[in-house]
């Protein structure tokens, strides 16, 4: 009889985003291919810190809109002017100007004041103090810009700093000062004790507005050259950060075995008899 | 040697100087374009890709000389008056005075051509004085009439002591009560009855604080005191919560007063000694515990100052401010930790502090920056 393997790829498919629940299923000699320690106070700290992290990476699932739960409002902040204009020189409020990241909705952040004794319900654990920080109008490309950003992001600050150092491109400068700015903030505004054990959690420019140059060329052929100017946004957030800079952790060694078991044990021969 | 034009769109470097590179090799600049040479191990600066070996700005191996019609190729950009932000930023940083200078420097005029002063007309309303009248409390632990014996110098401080207690009693009645019931509607006003009043404001005040209803609140509590309460209600959350009143509220002195002098406009400051048991927890801006407890209630002795702008018919009696006599036990404050930069150092003994001794320091440590 021909037998038709179901691959626990199509099953998984149709799982929904569900938390991951760690079955870990080991061979039958354990003994001999883990042998076991008690954990020290740093390996515990690592797997909380790993717990977070995977709590809170699972928020990064795309779920469908209809399912999607939108979290009730328990925190306070100051109300957001509707009426206010992108540019002064306007006529009306304009929704369709102003879109995206804006200095002004960065700032907002910083004035959200979260209930007492708050747990965020997806993690269970209580919020991490953040800063959100922001420089406006630097003379500098975005998309060489984004490469210092992303050097830098999910890296703690320090380090952060001392790695931005090493850099040979002007923004790296320029998105040091910006830490060591926000560094400062927190410190004196958010009155945060250990600025130093905060990581970078976001860090991305976005383009605020373009100066038109011109160029001349051969046969009075003229070309515009453009003068980008970026607003550098920054957050800061205590803690460690998840160590990776993927959407989910990369798999070790051990993870791709539990799955490779997993895939040997769901092999079945179809119309099979018992 | 290096000459200082190649070094142009370059930083100076810090960390690498002491540790990798030769301590003769000075000064650390780091060049903007790395090149590494693999095969010059010899020459470290060259194997790192900190120096490069052909020193022309364009060098893509062509086999031209780019070099040569480079100014040229410069000279085809129209150059514009592009807007400097470092420069800007450093002026938005500049205090008023220097920015001033800055502007003279470069030949703009600010009284004329940036701000030019312009006739500014407003009305103002004096319904609240911003402070308290009259900080006086009399000492509930009174000096003895015989200390150590007949002691004539004892003897003189009492009697100062008794001669400012009757001043403020007589204050108390002459200026305060007798005028506040002279106005149209406070005809009725007894300092005998005002205790469960205080109570009954305090106790909504903090409820309408908690709350964050901002409309409550100013019906409830001065400007003056708004200023002070709603930092810690906007930059965080209060729980709070009257438990018991160990003693009835009391009366303890009456000013009234009216700005501008001899007007009429009489505003009225009444300051009650309130000992109340409270539960009160203050937290960040996070929901982090910052000093109190939800669970312990804490006894205190508070002397309240409440306002009334008696001159207006439908004045209300509201929080106005709270007065600390030397005299009283300070309360649990905020327990704030920091990290202390390089340079800072604990002090080694207390300091005796002057009057508004944060904003000199404020203003101190911004002269030493400038």
């Amino acid at each position: 009889m021909l037998a038709r393997v179901v691959s626990p790829s199509t099953t998984r498919s149709l799982l929904t985003a569900t938390r991951r629940v760690s079955t870990v299923t080991m061979p039958s000699n354990e003994e001999e291919m883990m042998p076991r320690r008690p954990m020290g106070g740093r390996e515990k700290e690592e797997m909380e810190r790993a717990e977070e992290w995977r709590r809170r990476a699972c928020l990064r699932k795309p779920v469908l809109q209809r399912d999607l739960q939108v979290a009730p409002k328990v925190y306070y902040a100051p109300e957001w002017d509707l009426a206010k204009k992108a540019n002064d020189d306007e006529g009306w409020a304009n929704p369709l100007k102003g879109y995206g990241m804006t200095p002004e909705k960065w700032e907002h952040y910083n004035k959200v004041v979260w209930p007492p004794g708050y747990i965020v319900p997806e993690t269970g654990l209580p919020k991490n103090r953040e800063v959100f920080h922001c420089r406006q109008s630097i003379h500098y490309s975005p998309r060489r810009a984004w490469y210092a950003c992303q050097l830098v992001w999910r890296m703690n600050v320090d380090e952060a700093l001392v790695q931005l150092d090493l850099q040979q491109i002007k923004a790296s400068g320029i998105l040091a000062e910006v830490l060591r700015e926000a560094k400062k903030r927190a410190s004196d505004e958010f009155h945060i004790e250990f600025p130093s054990r905060m990581h970078v959690a976001e860090a991305f420019p976005v383009q605020s507005n373009i100066i038109k140059g011109a160029r001349r060329h051969a046969h009075e052929d003229w070309n515009e050259i453009r003068y980008r100017y970026i607003n550098l946004y920054v957050r800061l957030e205590e803690g460690e950060g998840p160590g990776n800079k993927s959407r989910e952790k990369p798999k070790d060694g051990w993870e791709k075995m539990e799955e490779y078991y997993k895939y040997l044990r769901a092999r079945q021969i179809k119309n099979s008899i018992g | 040697s290096f000459s200082l034009q190649m070094w142009v769109g370059c930083r100076v470097g810090s960390r690498l100087s002491s540790s990798v590179l030769p301590l003769n090799s000075f000064p650390t600049v780091i060049q903007a374009a790395g090149v590494h040479h693999h095969l010059e191990s010899g020459n470290l600066r060259r194997f790192l890709g900190i120096e490069r070996s052909n020193k022309a700005k364009a060098n893509r191996n062509t086999h031209h000389n780019e070099r040569m019609f480079r100014k040229m190729r410069g000279r085809k950009t129209v150059l514009i008056e592009l807007p400097d932000d470092v420069e800007q930023r450093k002026q938005e940083a500049l205090p008023p005075n220097k920015l001033r200078m800055e502007m003279l420097k470069k030949g703009i005029n600010p009284f004329r051509e940036v701000q030019p002063r312009t006739w500014q007309e407003a009305q103002v309303t004096l319904q609240s004085f911003y402070g308290v009248i009259d900080p006086y409390v009399k000492n509930e632990d009174p000096l003895p009439w015989l200390g150590n014996g007949l002691n004539l110098g004892a003897l003189k401080t009492k009697g100062q002591e008794v001669q400012q207690s009757v001043m403020h009693k007589w204050q108390s009645y002459k200026s305060g009560t007798s005028r506040i019931k002279k106005k149209e509607g406070f005809e009725k006003f007894d300092t005998k009855t005002f205790g469960p009043t205080a109570d009954s404001i305090y106790e909504e005040a903090h409820e309408a604080l908690m709350a964050r209803n901002v409309k409550g609140l100013h019906g409830l509590i001065t400007e003056h005191a708004y200023g002070k309460m709603w930092p810690d209600v906007a930059e965080g959350s209060i729980v709070w919560r009257l438990v018991d009143k160990v003693e009835p509220s009391k009366v303890v002195s009456v000013r009234c007063s009216d700005h501008p002098y001899k007007s009429g406009n009489d505003i009225a400051q009444i300051t009650v000694r309130m000992h109340l048991k409270q539960i009160l927890a203050v937290y960040d801006r996070f929901g982090h515990l910052t000093v109190g407890s939800e669970t312990e209630p804490r006894t205190s002795l508070e002397y309240v100052v409440f306002e009334n702008h008696i001159a207006v018919v439908d004045g209300k009696w509201r929080l106005h401010d709270k007065v600390y006599p030397r005299w009283l036990d300070r309360k649990e404050p905020a327990q704030f930790t920091m990290e202390l930069k390089e340079g800072e150092s604990r002090p080694s003994a207390p300091t005796a502090l002057p009057l508004r001794a944060q904003e000199k320091m404020n203003a101190a440590k911004k002269e030493e920056d400038d």
